[in-house]
């Protein structure tokens, strides 16, 4: 590795972010230049830990180093009893996250140079973006929990900043009756919720275990014993897992991710869909790996538990993908399908670390599934980067995402409708694009270890994912063109394809959506150091299919699982082809004659009433308890009770003042000297 | 005028804090301008910052004792805010009575 890689990955964009204000005045193309080449930076030294994580050791100043290789710099609370350190942990996970993180931000750090040019607060935007992902590797990147936790937190304010970003509320950013700065504040608390969660299971693993390195927590047993025996084990885990359940907008708390696309396309592409809200997933694939390892040394008393916590997590995911999934059949705006497709998928991914910790006492398909699910985040982070980036650009030409605004594009974005397309046969699994194999490779690991009611739901979502995908591409790209686009070739602004900075990261991620599939058996060989530090030995991960390309490739298309993912296309394909490409079919009519169809379209806009409910309960409900508190309590009854009662007194001991303010202060005087002398001649 | 005094150091330090807080307990019993009233205070806080200074050189030892001058530099810091606090009073004290007169300024009393 780069000297020092662990530490500059996150500590150079830290630093880096707060110095754009002083570009900004030499000249704004420099401040631009320094914001894009910190993304680059840190991606390469992002990068050049690979190597060594593929060698399974590292040397540092010319000592060796097995990894995963725990490097503490310097001890943070040193207070006897408690030690919690500064460091950073080099193991695979953490080296594939810091690559995915920088990587994609940098392509999109690329295509925000052009896509936000003359905009006011592009200063305030490159800050914000650079601290983002300076705090995304710091959590990554961290060895404990604590300092997990700030970065956690860091890249929660920078989302709430960034989905704010058009702070005036002008009416064409906002989400439907929403507008940004609300946008950003609902996001705020919505996460707090669950950050409150995390926290208090960090303080309670800290009571039990004394220790919250990653490290340590695996080896040793003693607090997973003795919190299964206290019987708060499975509480303290469910509390942890509140954490990503708010990030990764995860059932109950998915309410903020469709809200947060009221920031700039590229915040929404970054934070939104690639990097940020895999942060829950990253926490529970740590998480998975340390109970995997403390699971073993406690000789499986706590088993039961965790099992029953990971059965938690694998059907909180899978109800939340067929969730978000169902209500992006209906949306009415490209980014809100898109949000909503990302909490889909994130499902996807906790079903499948979920699996693979209920699957822990088989190692072979412990590694199984816990590589379906970080393939698939692998795969998710670039073609839904590449979607989000190509609705930028489709926004950016008709200054619009309202899908009523669109139709017709095709012919006027022939590039852009290439890069989405590809994007959009990845999102539904087509093969050979990434999507299909990382999505195959979850469903298939599902099935094959007996998991059938998780399989027939993810599989359902499948199908639907299918339909909105091609909704959207039929409702964009296809159709005749509407009224706003008409006005806009009237007027002459005639809608156009991006040009050379927005169109390099497009084509790079189109690229990448459609090979990046064959890399899972590299990410999985990059891997195996992580689960051989687990015990698991070289010849057991051997025998995992997803371990060689050959094997791979192979057995997923002579699977059962190949056929089934053809009809699942089909299935999906066939009604958004002919309801919304060809438009054979009428659906819009068909929803509208049928009462069933109508009252279910109603039923999936308004987001199954959970949004409306949260607003009834907790929004309305606060407000009125403070009004009622402000009437009753402060304006009248007890608070104005009391103030008319002190203007009576004061009124009653105001007669023995004189006023005059010397003489009062002569006696304070001769009061402190009595006293004073008092004491000393008490002495 | 230490030699004269036959002083140490330190005593004179403290001679002059005391002789610094009576001046400044002068000056607010005896003016009845708000102004000079805040001015009074400050010198009231610089003597008794000065006295920590002067009976930290008293400790035995071989080093004096740092704890007062770290007390004093944040006692300096808090003065500076207590001394914006008071003025700002002053300022809204003015526009309010248009006088700073302590004397003519007597709601306390009904």
């Amino acid at each position: 590795m780069l000297p020092y890689a662990p530490w500059v990955v996150w500590i150079f964009p830290l630093v880096m972010a707060f110095t754009h204000f002083i570009w900004e005045r030499i000249s704004t193309k420099l401040r631009d230049f320094m914001a894009v080449s910190t993304g680059f930076v840190s991606a390469i030294f992002a990068a050049s830990m690979i190597p060594d994580v593929l060698n399974g050791y590292t040397y540092v100043d010319g000592v060796r180093y097995e990894i995963p290789f725990d490097w503490v710099a310097i001890k943070w609370i040193p207070t006897p009893g408690i030690v919690i350190n500064v460091g950073v942990i080099v193991d695979p996970l953490s080296v594939f996250m810091a690559n995915i993180v920088a990587w994609i931000s940098s392509f999109i750090f690329l295509y925000s140079v052009e896509y936000l040019h003359g905009d006011r607060g592009i200063t305030r935007y490159w800050m914000l973006v650079n601290f983002f992902i300076g705090a995304m590797e710091l959590l990554v990147m961290a060895d404990n929990l604590l300092m997990m936790f700030f970065g956690w937190e860091g890249v929660g304010l920078a989302s709430y900043a960034l989905i704010g970003y058009w702070y005036e509320d002008r009416k064409e950013y906002w989400i439907d009756e929403y507008p940004p700065s609300h946008c950003g504040m609902k996001a705020f608390i919505t996460t707090r919720i669950g950050d409150v969660g995390l926290l208090i299971s960090i303080v309670i693993i800290f009571l039990y275990a004394g220790t919250l390195n990653y490290v340590d927590l695996a080896t040793s047993a003693g607090w997973i014993a003795s919190m299964a025996k206290q019987g708060i084990l499975l509480f303290t885990l469910i509390l942890l897992f509140l954490g990503p359940i708010g990030k990764s907008a995860q059932f109950p708390l998915h309410v903020w991710l469709p809200e947060a696309m009221a920031g700039p396309t590229t915040v929404s592409a970054l934070i939104h869909a690639a990097t940020m809200v895999k942060a829950g997933v990253y926490l529970i694939a740590r998480l998975d790996l340390v109970l995997y390892s403390a699971n073993i040394v406690s000789g499986g008393v706590a088993f039961e538990y965790l099992k029953e916590f990971f059965l938690v997590v694998a059907w909180i995911g899978a109800f939340t993908a067929f969730l978000a999934a169902s209500m992006g059949m209906v949306a009415n705006q490209i980014k809100k399908v898109l949000a909503y497709s990302t909490v889909s998928q994130l499902g996807y991914m906790f079903a499948a670390l979920g699996a693979a910790g209920l699957l822990m006492e088989h190692a072979e398909a412990f590694v199984d599934a816990f590589m379906a699910g970080i393939s698939h985040l692998f795969s998710h982070a670039v073609f839904k980067a590449l979607l989000f980036l190509s609705a930028g650009a489709i926004g950016h030409a008709i200054e619009s995402y309202m899908l009523k605004d669109m139709g017709g594009l095709k012919k006027y974005m022939p590039k852009t409708f290439l890069v989405m397309l590809v994007g959009a046969l990845s999102l539904s699994g087509v093969p050979p694009f990434n999507g299909f194999w990382s999505k195959d490779s979850i469903l298939h690991g599902l099935m094959s270890e007996g998991l059938y009611s998780l399989y027939l739901v993810l599989a359902v979502t499948a199908v639907i994912t299918v339909f909105y995908t091609f909704r959207m591409i039929g409702l964009a790209f296809y159709g005749e063109e509407s009224s706003h686009v008409k006005h806009l070739v009237e007027e002459g602004h005639k809608p156009h394809d991006p040009g050379l900075y927005m169109m390099v990261p497009l084509w790079i991620l189109a690229f990448g959506s459609i090979l990046s599939g064959f890399l899972i058996p590299s990410v999985s060989n990059m891997f195996s150091p992580a689960f051989e530090a687990l015990g698991i030995e070289h010849e057991v991960l051997k025998e995992v299919y997803l371990f060689s390309l050959d094997k791979f490739v192979f057995k997923t298309i002579a699977s059962i699982s190949m056929p089934i993912a053809i009809g699942i296309i089909v299935v999906g394909l066939a009604p958004a082809y002919y309801g919304f490409i060809t438009y054979k079919y009428d659906v819009r009519g068909l929803v509208d004659r049928s009462p069933i169809l109508r009252a279910l379209w109603t039923f999936l806009f308004n987001r199954w009433y959970i949004n409306a409910f949260y607003y009834r309960v907790f929004v309305d409900g606060v407000l009125s308890v403070s009004n009622g508190v402000f009437n009753y309590l402060e304006a009248n009854g007890a608070g104005a009770a009391f103030k008319d009662g002190y203007t009576v007194l004061s009124n009653v001991v105001r007669r023995i003042q004189t006023g005059v303010l010397r003489m009062n202060m002569a006696y304070i005087i001769i009061g402190i000297l009595l006293i004073l002398s008092l004491i000393l001649y008490a002495l | 005028m230490i030699d004269i005094l036959n002083l140490s150091i330190g005593e004179a330090l403290v001679l002059t804090s005391v002789l610094l807080v009576a001046i400044g307990l002068f000056a607010v019993v005896t003016r009845r301008n708000l102004l000079r009233i805040v001015i009074g205070i400050e010198i009231i806080a610089t003597g008794v910052n000065l006295n920590f200074i002067a009976m930290s050189i008293f400790k035995h030892g071989p080093y004096i004792d740092p704890t007062a001058h770290a007390l004093t530099i944040i006692s300096i810091v808090l003065d500076g805010a207590l001394v914006g606090v008071a003025l700002a009073l002053t300022l809204v004290v003015y526009r309010k009575f248009r006088t700073l007169d302590t004397d003519e300024i007597r709601r306390l009393r009904w």
